[in-house]
C-alpha cells in the first residue's frame, strides 16, 4: 500500500507533465481517470491500483508492477511495458495499440475486447490470459506463451505467432487470416 | 524500440494492386536518420514493389506516405529524388566503358564554358569523384579508369557515393550484395555502415539474413506482400530470421526433396557398384576359362 495520502496523490497528478514517477510506490492507490500520459513509471509499483479509464499514452512502465491493477478502458497506446508484471490485471477494453510489451508477464490477465493492434508482445507470457474478442491485428507475438489462453473471436489477422506456444489455447472463431503460424508458415 | 523523433520515411498500411494481383497488403515501415532498416524477404515477397513505391515509380493503391512528417504523393522518381530519396538499383545504372568520374556525374555533368561552347569539366569531375569516394573509404588510383575495371563491390560503392553527393538523405539499396562474393559483400556492408554514420537513413533490401544482421538496426520481414513485423536486434536473432523467412512447410518440402535425391543417388551408386562387380566377376571368369583352355592346349 502506498504511503502517499490522497491529497499528495492529487498534488502529484497536477504537477507539470510528463511526470517523473520512476520507482514510486503507488500500489492500491486510486488513480481512476488520471492523466499519466508520457509519465516515467519505470519500476514503479502500481499493484492493485485503480487506473480505470486512466491515460497512460506513451508512458514508460518498463519493469513496473501492475499485478491485479484495474486498467479497464485505460489508454496505454504506445506505452512501454517491457518486462512489466500485469498478472491478473483487469484490462477489459484497454487500448494497448502499438504498445511495447516484450517479456511482459500477463498471467491470467483479462484483456477482453482490448485493442492490441500492432503491439509487440515478443516472448510475453500470456498463460491463461483472456484475449476474447480482442484485436491483435498485426501484433507481434513471436515466442509468446499463450498456454491455455482464451482467444475466442480474437482478431489475429496478420499477426506474427512465430514460435508462439499455443498449447491448450482456445482459438474458436478466432480470425487468423494472413497470420504467421508458429512454424513460420502463413494461415490461409 | 519506440523512437519519438520524426522518421525520414514513414509509410503506413501501404497496399499495391496490379489488377487482381495483390503485390503489397498493409505494409508499414519507417526509417530514421542514421539508421539502417533492413527489408528482408524471399523472392516474390514484395520487396521490389515496395521500393518502387517508396521511390516514386509506383503509386500506392492504398495507404499513406510521409517524408519528414509531411504527407507526400509522388508522381515520379524525380519527385522522390527532390525530397532526398535516392534508390540504387541492382544494375547500378552505370556504363562500364565510361570513366568513374563520367559515371559519377552521369545525367548531371559539370560543364566548363569557353565562350559560347560548353564542355565536360574533366578536372572538376575527377577531383570530386576522387574526394567523394575517399569519404567512403575507397582510394581510387585514377578516376578516368573505366568503371568496368572496378570490382562489383567498388561499383556499388561508386553508386552509393554518387547518390550521397547528389543530396540523398535516404538511400534505398536494392540487393546491393546479391551478386557479390563474401569479401566484396563485406566491402559494401562497410559503406552502408559509413553512410549511416554520416546521418543518412538507409533502407537495405536483401534476402540474405547474414548480410542484414551485420549492419541492420531494425528488420522488417516481408512475405507474400505482407509485413510480419519490424524487429530490433534484441527481438529477433539471425537464426530466427532465417526460419521466419523460409517457413517450415517450404523447408520440410525442400529437405524431403533433397533426401529423395540422396536416396536415388545412393540407389544409383549401389546399382553401378553391383554392375561393376558383376562385370568384373564375368571378366574374371572369362579370363580363367581362357587360361584354363590355353593350359589344356599346351
Amino acid at each position: 500500500m502506498t504511503d502517499l495520502t490522497p491529497w499528495q496523490i492529487y498534488d502529484l497528478l497536477n504537477r507539470p507533465k510528463p511526470l517523473w514517477l520512476s520507482g514510486c510506490d503507488l500500489s492500491r492507490s486510486y488513480l481512476k481517470g488520471a492523466d499519466l500520459s508520457g509519465a516515467d513509471l519505470r519500476e514503479a509499483s502500481l499493484e492493485g491500483a485503480n487506473l480505470e479509464g486512466a491515460s497512460l499514452e506513451g508512458a514508460n512502465l518498463e519493469g513496473a508492477n501492475l499485478q491485479g491493477a484495474n486498467l479497464t478502458q485505460a489508454n496505454l497506446s504506445e506505452a512501454r511495458l517491457v518486462g512489466a508484471s500485469l498478472n491478473q490485471a483487469i484490462m477489459v477494453r484497454a487500448n494497448l495499440r502499438e504498445g511495447l510489451l516484450n517479456n511482459a508477464s500477463l498471467l491470467q490477465t483479462n484483456l477482453y475486447e482490448a485493442n492490441l493492434r500492432g503491439a509487440h508482445l515478443v516472448s510475453a507470457d500470456l498463460t491463461e490470459a483472456n484475449l476474447g474478442e480482442a484485436s491483435l491485428l498485426r501484433a507481434i507475438l513471436k515466442g509468446a506463451c499463450l498456454h491455455n489462453a482464451s482467444l475466442k473471436g480474437t482478431n489475429l489477422s496478420g499477426a506474427t505467432l512465430f514460435e508462439a506456444d499455443l498449447e491448450g489455447a482456445d482459438l474458436a472463431s478466432a480470425h487468423l487470416r494472413g497470420a504467421m503460424k508458429p512454424n513460420g508458415d502463413i494461415y490461409e | 524500440m519506440i523512437r519519438k523523433d520524426v522518421p525520414m520515411i514513414d509509410v503506413r498500411n501501404i497496399a499495391k494492386y496490379f489488377g487482381s494481383v495483390t503485390a503489397l497488403n498493409g505494409v508499414s515501415i519507417n526509417v530514421h536518420a542514421g539508421e539502417v532498416m533492413c527489408l528482408l524477404g524471399d523472392n516474390g515477397a514484395g520487396k521490389s514493389t515496395l521500393i518502387k513505391t517508396l521511390s516514386g515509380v509506383h503509386k500506392p493503391s492504398k495507404g499513406e506516405y510521409f517524408v519528414d512528417g509531411e504527407q507526400v504523393d509522388f508522381d515520379s522518381p524525380r519527385d522522390a529524388l527532390e525530397r532526398g530519396i535516392a534508390t540504387v538499383y541492382q544494375d547500378l545504372a552505370m556504363i562500364p566503358l565510361m570513366s568513374i568520374a563520367r559515371n559519377f556525374f552521369l545525367g548531371s555533368e559539370p560543364v566548363k564554358r569557353l565562350g559560347p561552347f560548353k564542355r565536360f569539366d574533366v578536372a572538376f569531375a575527377d577531383k570530386v569523384a576522387r574526394e567523394e569516394l575517399k569519404k567512403m573509404g575507397i582510394d581510387i588510383r585514377d578516376p578516368s579508369q573505366p568503371v568496368g575495371t572496378l570490382s562489383g563491390g567498388e561499383r556499388q560503392s561508386v553508386a552509393i557515393a554518387r547518390a550521397v553527393y547528389f543530396g540523398a538523405r535516404v538511400l534505398i539499396l536494392d540487393e546491393p550484395t546479391a551478386a557479390l562474393g563474401v569479401k566484396q559483400a563485406g566491402v559494401v556492408l562497410r559503406y552502408i555502415a559509413q553512410a549511416r554514420s554520416r546521418g543518412i537513413a538507409v533502407i537495405f533490401i536483401t534476402h540474405n539474413p547474414h548480410h542484414a544482421y551485420a549492419v541492420g538496426d531494425r528488420f522488417t520481414i516481408l512475405k507474400r506482400g505482407q509485413s510480419f513485423g519490424t524487429f530490433t536486434r534484441d527481438e529477433l536473432s539471425r537464426e530466427e530470421m532465417v526460419r521466419m523467412m523460409s517457413g517450415a512447410d517450404e523447408l520440410d518440402a525442400l529437405s524431403h526433396e533433397l533426401e529423395e535425391f540422396a536416396r536415388s543417388d545412393e540407389l544409383q551408386a549401389d546399382r553401378t557398384l553391383s554392375q561393376v562387380e558383376h562385370q568384373l566377376a564375368e571378366s574374371l571368369e572369362e579370363s580363367e576359362e581362357m587360361f584354363a583352355s590355353r593350359g589344356d592346349g599346351s
